[in-house]
Formats: structure tokens, C-alpha cells, sequence
């Protein structure tokens, strides 16, 4: 056992793990567990992410442990990488630890053609779904909703794009929670955060989030590539963006709600970012469900984007077109979800959940392999599918990382990179690159993250979930 | 009167103004924004003056509430304020009236302004306000 350089007192409590004691700070509920290799760990202690996994530590309700994954870095009050579970029967529920863009979270499509098979197809491709599927900050009519549209959406999330053509069952099939969120109240989404996200479906955003054309570049684990039909050489889509301004919305009314209601629920926070309630309070019910509206808002903007997706795939390659959704999870999300038989509500905030074989909520066609789970790593780098483990289960409330994990500032990132430079870079490399600016893809340039493949080693190691297969990209849609 | 304002970068954008009063400050945070997002894409003069008005628990979360109120209005009304007066300001209200110039792609490189870390000191040379903003 080594002690960690950094103000708290963390010991390394295994190859992969370091832990900070209750007795580390007064208000301290519960001990911190970090998952790190010494690399990444100095990372970590580099940010503000422990002080706030401290903090997160305080929360009322909080039990067992509050974890932070490998790619954790300092976010808005709860860390980004960070995990807590709260008891229902007196435990609190925060804005802050599921984040503004609630429901972020990645898809996989995959094709049954291979890259040999696309040829010179593949500029006309990237091209054309830079085209219909909008990106960058705003908004695009082609999916608007009107009122009733809209509060379907936000009740039923994926379930009502079938009933627009958009989706099938066979999608839902394989989508975290079926795409619907239960509890979901459109009545309790505010008119603002309507008005926000009404001409945002089908829309991929900004910042990091964006459609990726990739190829399975090496498999891990055969039986369970297998069991999600991925096989070397062939092309997958990889979709990752959130609730756009609906969640940011319904975010920050109900952060404000709850920040004037700190006093009179008699709760005091060492960050006010951390606003909370407990969960069976009126305040907190209605923060669920605005956040379940808000996240079926995010499914189905996924959802849309899929069908998007798959229209020009269809209309590029004819017959070859075709694209099966292998799975779509969230990484921003609060839940209620049972362990050791208690209902603990799980706020994961850049995490993602990682459900083995055993889990109940594993959908049908992987009860054999676990859940999938995809890792993006930044633009042009590497991204991950792995498999969730039953292990996940006691080791970090079914959890496991999110993606690389942002290890420079946004303007450092642009101060350090020219981004025609990284455009030429990555097109030399045979990608083909669409983004709205050179600034935005500057702004998420790889080295502004962590290493991808070091985090998700980690977290292969630690046994939250495991490799099943790396994807290369060959094209690239930035929001 | 005096006010400026600066950017400092952490993993996300923290906006640290300093002011010779809170209502100073209020409209320096106003500018700032215009300026984050006049950096981004043009902005169209469409006259006319708008009244803004929030109310929050104290003059941190009054500045964070100002800041979101722009950019919602930004992104539903399609309008950014560069100008601002201030009508009324209290610990806990903040009134503005802010002339609207035209912003028709109703995007802003703001997301929203955070209570992370948020707060408003006054010191013997006036105020000095911080908000941290999601990009």
C-alpha cells in the first residue's frame, strides 16, 4: 500500500483502486474510491475532482461509497466520472449529479458491409450525413414538434418515434430502460425548457459531441464480439450527444428551485451546485420526473438521428445499407436500481452502467455477454465497446468510465492546436473530417483528453466491465 | 463607474468581473456574454429594448439567473443585449432593461452560468463577481 500524492489522505488499496477514508474530512458520510493507475491517479489529483468527490461524499442518504472512474475530471459540483448511490428511504436526489445535458449518452449501429467493401463510397458518406443530420449549437426544423408532439416525446421518449416511423421495436428492444424512462412528467418540464429543445431532435449539438463512421479495428473477446455481431473489418456508426437544451433547461430550473429551497429543507452543502432534495420530497419527485422527461427527450434525439442515419446509408449503398442498433446507454442519468436488496437512487454523472449477465435489467439478446457498453475516446482516437460485469454490481454500483476524460481546457486545447492543422492530420490518416468549425474541432482535439486506452485498461482490470472490441474511425461529424 | 471583466480556464470557462458596484457588475456580465458570443458569428441591429427581471435567494444566484435569462432569451427570442440599463437591483431582484440586437441563429457558445463556485465579494474597490460557465 502507497500513500498518494495529493492534500487528501489516499491510500492505493489495490493496483487499481485508491481510497480516501471518512475520517478524511469531518462531514464526510461515506469513503471515496477512485479507480486510477498511478498515471491517471496524478492526473485526477490535479483537478478540484476529489475535493468534489468529497463533497459529493456529504450528501444526505449517501451510501457504501462514492465512486469516481478513471476518466474522472472536476465538473459543476458533482465530478464528471462520478458515481453515488442514495437510500430512497432518506436519501437526497441532486441536479448537479446528473449534470446539464441529461441522458448524454453514445449508440452503436453496426453494418453488416466492411470498409473494403465501401471504397471510394465513403468521402460521399461522411459527406452526406454531415448534411442531414445538423450539428453545432441550435436548432433544425426537420423534426419539429408541436405541443402535444412534444410532450409525447417527453413522456414516452423512443416509444413514440415508433409511431412516427423512426424507430422499430427491434430498437427499443435494445435500449437502456426501452428508451422510456418510467415516471416522466411533461407537465413538469417548464415551457422554457420546451421552447429550447422543441426544433432540437434529430440534432447532434456542440462541444464534445458528435456521429462517428468507424471500423472494428481489433477484437478481445471473440464469444462476446460474437454474441453483439462484431467482427473485424466492419463498419460501425457511433452516435453520442444528449438532451440539447431541453436537459440543459431542466437542469437549471430545477438547480434554482432547490438552491432556495436548501434552507428550508435544512440541508447545508459545501457547494451550492450540489443542490439537492430527498427523493420522496415534492421537490424531489418533481426533479425526477422532469429528469425522465428530459431523458427520453435524449433517446429519442438519438433515436432520431439514427433514422437520419439510416436513411442515407440506405439511400449511399442500396441494399448494403442496412444498420442494426446494437445498444444505446446513458452516461448522464439518476436511477432507481436495487442492491443487495435496497432501492438506492444511483446518480451517475459521466458514468455509464455496466450491467453483467446477471442483471435483470440486461437486455434479452446479451443476458449471455452483459450489457454493452461503448467508450468514446476524443476525435480520432480510438473508441471502445465493452461488456458490463456482474462484478460492477458490488464494486461501483454497476458503473464503469464514459470516455477519455478531458484533461486540458477547452482554450488550452486551442492555444496548442491550429484546427485546419488537425483537420489535415486526421484527413492524412484517411479520415474524412465534417465539422462546422475549425475552432470547435481545435477545442476537442485528442490531446486535450486522457489516454482512452489507459482508462479503459483500468477499467478492464478492475473488472467493472470487459474488452470486447476496438473501433477505429474513418469518418467524423462534429457538433 | 467602472467595470471589466476576464476569462479564466479551468476544465470549463469561470468569468471574474470586477466592479465598482453589483449592478456594474450585473451589466459587465451582460457585455461578456455579448462578447463570448459576438467572437462566435455576427449579430443583426434590431432596435427596440427589452426588460429583464430576476429574482433569486442572493446577488450569486441572482448573477447566474441574470446570465441564464440572456441566454434564453438568445436561444427562444432569437435576441442578444449588448447595452443594458439597470431599472432596479436588490440582493435578491435584479430589472434591466437590455436593447435587443438580432441573433438569428439563436445559438450562443454559453450553455448556461453554474452556482459552482459562484459569488459575489465586496471589497473596498467595489465588487468582484464570479460564475462559472458550461460551454
Amino acid at each position: 500500500m502507497t500513500q498518494a500524492r495529493t492534500e487528501f489522505p489516499a491510500t492505493r488499496i489495490g493496483p487499481w483502486l485508491y481510497e480516501i477514508p471518512k475520517s478524511a474530512r469531518s462531514d464526510m458520510r461515506v469513503p471515496a474510491r477512485i479507480y486510477a493507475d498511478a498515471q491517471l491517479w496524478q492526473k485526477i489529483a490535479g483537478d478540484r475532482s476529489l475535493e468534489q468527490l468529497i463533497n459529493v461524499a456529504t450528501l444526505p442518504g449517501v451510501t457504501g461509497y462514492v465512486f469516481a472512474m478513471p476518466d474522472v475530471h472536476e465538473g459543476y459540483g458533482f465530478p464528471v466520472g462520478g458515481v453515488a448511490a442514495m437510500r430512497v428511504g432518506d436519501g437526497v436526489v441532486s441536479p448537479g449529479g446528473v449534470g446539464y445535458d441529461i441522458n448524454c449518452g453514445v449508440r452503436l449501429l453496426v453494418s453488416g458491409l466492411g470498409l473494403p467493401g465501401l471504397g471510394s463510397r465513403l468521402e460521399p458518406l461522411v459527406h452526406e450525413l454531415s448534411r442531414s443530420i445538423p450539428s453545432g449549437p441550435g436548432r433544425s426544423p426537420r423534426y419539429g414538434l408541436d405541443g402535444p408532439g412534444l410532450d409525447r416525446v417527453l413522456a414516452t421518449g423512443c416509444r413514440e418515434l415508433v409511431a412516427r416511423g423512426l424507430a422499430t421495436e427491434a430498437d427499443l428492444e435494445v435500449t437502456e430502460a426501452g428508451g422510456c424512462l418510467p415516471g416522466a412528467d411533461p407537465t413538469l418540464v417548464s415551457q422554457r425548457a420546451k421552447d429550447r429543445g422543441r426544433d432540437q431532435l434529430g440534432t447532434i449539438g456542440s462541444g464534445n459531441h458528435f456521429v462517428e463512421v468507424q471500423v472494428v479495428d481489433q477484437i478481445f473477446d471473440p464469444a462476446i464480439a460474437a454474441a453483439y455481431g462484431l467482427r473485424p473489418g466492419r463498419l460501425t456508426v457511433l452516435i453520442h450527444t444528449g438532451s440539447r437544451g431541453l436537459g440543459h433547461q431542466v437542469c437549471t430550473d430545477h438547480v434554482r428551485e432547490l438552491d432556495q429551497a436548501m434552507p428550508r429543507l435544512g440541508i447545508h452543502l459545501p457547494d451550492r451546485q450540489l443542490a439537492c432534495a430527498p427523493i420522496d420530497s415534492p421537490e424531489g419527485k418533481r426533479y425526477l420526473a422532469a429528469m425522465a422527461a428530459a431523458a427520453n427527450f435524449a433517446w429519442a434525439n438519438r433515436q432520431a438521428i439514427t433514422h437520419s442515419v439510416r436513411e442515407v446509408f440506405r439511400r449511399e449503398l442500396g441494399a448494403e445499407g442496412g444498420l442494426r442498433l446494437l445498444y444505446d446507454v446513458a452516461h448522464n442519468i439518476a436511477k432507481l436500481e436495487r442492491y443487495g436488496g435496497e432501492l438506492l437512487c444511483i446518480h451517475r454523472k459521466g458514468a455509464t452502467r455496466a450491467f453483467g449477465p446477471a442483471a435483470e435489467e440486461t437486455p434479452e439478446p446479451y443476458r449471455a455477454a452483459g450489457q454493452p457498453v461503448f467508450i468514446p475516446g476524443s476525435m480520432g482516437t480510438a473508441s471502445y465497446v465493452l461488456a458490463g460485469a456482474d462484478e460492477s454490481a458490488s464494486r461501483s454500483f454497476g458503473s464503469c468510465c464514459h470516455g477519455a476524460g478531458r484533461a486540458m481546457s477547452r482554450g488550452a486545447a486551442k492555444r496548442a492546436v491550429s484546427g485546419a492543422q488537425l483537420r489535415r492530420e486526421l484527413e492524412s490518416r484517411g479520415i474524412v473530417v465534417r465539422s462546422p468549425s475549425n475552432v470547435g474541432l481545435a477545442e476537442e482535439a485528442p490531446l486535450a483528453y486522457k489516454d482512452v486506452d489507459r482508462v479503459v485498461e483500468v477499467v478492464h482490470a478492475a473488472g467493472l466491465a470487459r474488452k470486447v472490441a476496438r473501433l477505429l474511425p474513418v469518418g467524423v461529424i462534429k457538433g | 463607474m467602472s467595470a471589466s471583466h476576464r476569462f479564466e480556464e479551468s476544465d470549463e470557462l469561470r468569468l471574474v468581473i470586477r466592479a465598482d458596484s453589483f449592478p456594474e457588475a450585473a451589466v459587465e456580465a451582460g457585455r461578456a456574454l455579448a462578447e463570448m458570443a459576438g467572437a462566435a458569428a455576427p449579430v443583426e441591429e434590431s432596435g427596440g429594448w427589452a426588460e429583464v427581471s430576476v429574482e433569486a435567494a442572493d446577488r450569486a444566484a441572482l448573477l447566474v439567473d441574470w446570465i441564464n435569462e440572456l441566454i434564453f432569451r438568445a436561444e427562444s427570442e432569437g435576441w442578444l443585449g449588448t447595452d443594458f440599463e439597470v431599472v432596479e437591483c436588490s440582493p435578491t431582484r435584479l430589472r434591466v432593461r437590455a436593447r435587443r440586437l438580432g441573433w438569428p441563429s439563436r445559438s450562443l457558445p454559453v450553455k448556461a452560468a453554474t452556482l459552482d463556485r459562484a459569488r459575489v465579494v465586496d471589497d473596498p474597490g467595489g465588487v468582484t463577481a464570479e460564475v462559472t460557465l458550461d460551454l
